[in-house]
């Protein structure tokens, strides 16, 4: 679900900007998306022919999945691992255009679906399991079938978003809102906030955390987020040309270092992973931007 | 028409294994070979060809990028955004272009519309579709003109529109994704021409030269039937991010997918709405002096184009297709070279 659509019609955004400003910190570009997966066959075959994810040899080590201007890395797992959304990775996205058809056109294909087809407003959703369970959810409203977006959970959203916009100099479509606005809405959802990078729209949600919220979260209440870490969706990775600056900085700024700069000899890449907000596990990766990195 | 990139497929030969502790991500496996398979067009039968990648020096050419003639490029960069999800994005930080997947469209301005290309052996450029008959209709309630509506064959559908300036782009929904993927040229001669993208930018496909088919289309063809390709004298080349399908040039019988006169002489096609085609190689000297040598036509020496910031040189192709060829690493591979 696109996050306009969720707020109230009429909302006055709040003209005043967050206490921290972007402009102090590089913006980090969106890197990749990583699963654990049991049957990597399985997971190629489903993200290139459902998705149409372009299969590539990440710096010629490794397979991997290029969407658009980012990646979807893989790891075997021996364990099916936990998909169940109780983490802060709720789902992954792409586009779609026509939602009857499209939703007959994977149900063909034997695709299994967390949530089936259903209208909002003249668009339509739907949340596929991926080979692992993974949620990916299909959204007709950037009528293309391209991967857009990351929806997170979030104990609060204001929070999270100031984290990203401190740290990885991202700034939120909206300005934070005044408390005076932080009302629920008919079905138990908090104004949301997003962030575009690259090709991908972050989009913020509060915890589906009452009975209300069971009209889009089937799973039931939640209110508390597990680490990502281990789980079908196990963490996002962003990048930078240079990330020992960006490690001494998060190290000073009180960021946990999940593990320190270190190659990753299966990418070929440098990277670090740090705690972000919700438990979510971010990796921070030594890498030229797609494609203006062509042309450094 | 009937353009067909099959995605890649891994031949998974190790396994990724997580380890314990210690290294977030520890992976022990080969280095992963990949196929490319393609849809053999008369036969319409997948056909697999694997492609070794080898070193840089016989890599064969990218496709990197269709280049268009058009009097707003705000309004092309627009239409390619939002109908065939391209990304907007500046070239080398200077010239307003669009990136799909792994090749880009450049844009010219001109001042006058640039004439159509129906008497080039530049057909159209095609992008890969899902279902037909609703992709169809969502861009015709978009306004959208068509040059052919949606049309089956066998079980795809495939349909022809008009960008902004009358260039043709063609969906076919032989695949689920709506990426760019195939160039659609005509030929004198499609063996000939076959031969010289395999001989000059080391193209895969076109194993065989294909005999011209005797039959001629019947008059009675209905959309959907198959039996038209045994009227086609058709092959393709492949680079590894794009389709090159090559059709024998209309003639005088009459054809549902050509609905100009028949092409006698091809006109270059410098100066049309799609002016050119480029392919990239790492170096681009050692490629030149092998055209050169071999009296391949060099239309223009090997310079920095300031307006890209790119070095290339043009080539005429076969069937008077005017050809760039520029220096540039693949997309994402390149990225990774140090």
């Amino acid at each position: 679900m696109l996050l306009k659509l969720t707020f109230p019609a009429g909302m006055v955004l709040a003209a005043v900007a967050g206490s921290v400003s972007a402009q102090e910190v590089e913006p980090a570009r969106f890197h990749h998306v990583h699963l654990n997966s049991v049957d990597l066959e399985a997971t190629f075959n489903f993200y290139q022919r459902m998705l149409g994810a372009i299969e590539v040899s990440y710096r010629s080590l490794t397979p991997a999945l290029y969407t658009e201007r980012s990646f979807i890395l893989v790891t075997q797992v021996d364990a099916p691992p936990r998909w169940e959304p109780e983490t802060a990775i709720w789902h992954i996205g792409w586009g779609g255009k026509d939602g009857p058809t499209e939703y007959e056109w994977f149900k063909q294909r034997g695709v299994e679906f967390y949530i089936p087809l259903t209208a909002l407003g003249r668009f339509h959703y739907m949340y596929l399991h991926g080979p692992d369970k993974e949620l990916v959810e299909v959204f007709t409203g950037s009528q293309n079938y391209r991967f857009n977006h990351v929806h997170l959970f979030c104990e609060n959203v204001e929070e999270t978003v100031a984290w990203y916009q401190r740290h990885l100099g991202l700034k939120p479509r909206r300005a934070v809102l005044p408390a005076s606005e932080l009302r629920r809405d008919e079905r138990g959802r908090f104004p949301g906030n997003s962030i575009q990078v690259d090709n991908v729209g972050m989009i913020f949600y509060s915890l589906p955390d009452t009975e209300a919220t069971r009209a889009w979260f089937p799973s039931g209440p939640l209110t508390k987020l597990a680490p990502t870490d281990g789980r079908a969706i196990d963490h996002l990775g962003f990048s930078y040309r240079r990330i020992d600056p960006v490690h001494e900085r998060m190290k000073a700024a009180g960021v946990e270092i999940v593990e320190p700069p270190a190659l990753r000899p299966d990418f070929g890449f440098r990277s670090f992973f740090v705690r972000g907000p919700d438990g979510l596990l971010i990796e921070f990766v030594e890498e030229k931007p797609m494609p203006e990195g062509l042309w450094d | 028409m009937f353009g067909l990139d099959l995605p890649a497929r891994p031949a998974f030969t190790g396994a990724l294994t997580r380890g314990k502790g210690g290294s977030h991500t520890h992976m022990t496996r080969q280095r992963g070979r990949w196929r490319d398979a393609a849809f053999g067009l008369t036969v319409f039968l997948a056909a697999i060809a694997p492609v070794e990648r080898a070193g840089a020096q016989d890599e064969p050419a990218h496709f990197h990028h269709v280049h268009l003639n058009v009097v707003d490029p705000d309004a092309t960069i627009q239409f390619y955004r939002r109908y065939f999800s391209a990304v907007p994005i500046q070239y080398r930080q200077r010239a307003p272009a669009l990136l799909t997947d792994r090749s880009f469209l450049l844009l010219t301005k001109v001042e006058t519309r640039a004439p159509k290309l129906e008497r080039t052996a530049l057909w159209h450029i095609g992008w890969g579709g899902v279902d037909g008959p609703a992709e169809f209709e969502y861009r015709q309630k978009a306004g959208l003109r068509f040059e052919t509506p949606v049309t089956p064959l066998g079980n795809q559908y495939y349909f022809y529109v008009y960008g902004p300036d009358d260039e043709v782009v063609e969906v076919w929904t032989g695949f689920h994704h709506n990426r760019f993927g195939h160039v659609h040229l005509f030929a004198d001669d499609v063996n000939a021409t076959a031969r010289w993208y395999k001989e000059w930018l080391l193209l895969e496909g076109h194993r065989r030269d294909v005999p011209k088919p005797t039959a001629t289309p019947s008059p009675d063809w209905r959309p959907g039937d198959m039996s038209i390709f045994a009227t086609l004298w058709t092959t393709q080349v492949m680079t590894p991010n794009c389709t090159i399908n090559i059709f024998g040039k209309p003639g005088p019988e009459k054809v549902v997918w050509w609905p100009y006169e028949p092409i006698v002489d091809f006109e270059p096609t410098d100066g049309h709405v799609i002016d050119h085609i480029a392919f990239s190689f790492r170096k681009i000297d050692p490629v030149l002096a092998r055209m050169r040598q071999a009296g391949v036509e060099i239309v223009d020496e090997p310079r920095l184009r300031s307006e890209y910031g790119m070095r290339s040189f043009f080539v005429r192709g076969p069937d008077k297709v005017l050809v760039e060829i520029v220096e540039e690493r693949p997309l994402p591979d390149g990225v990774w070279d140090e």
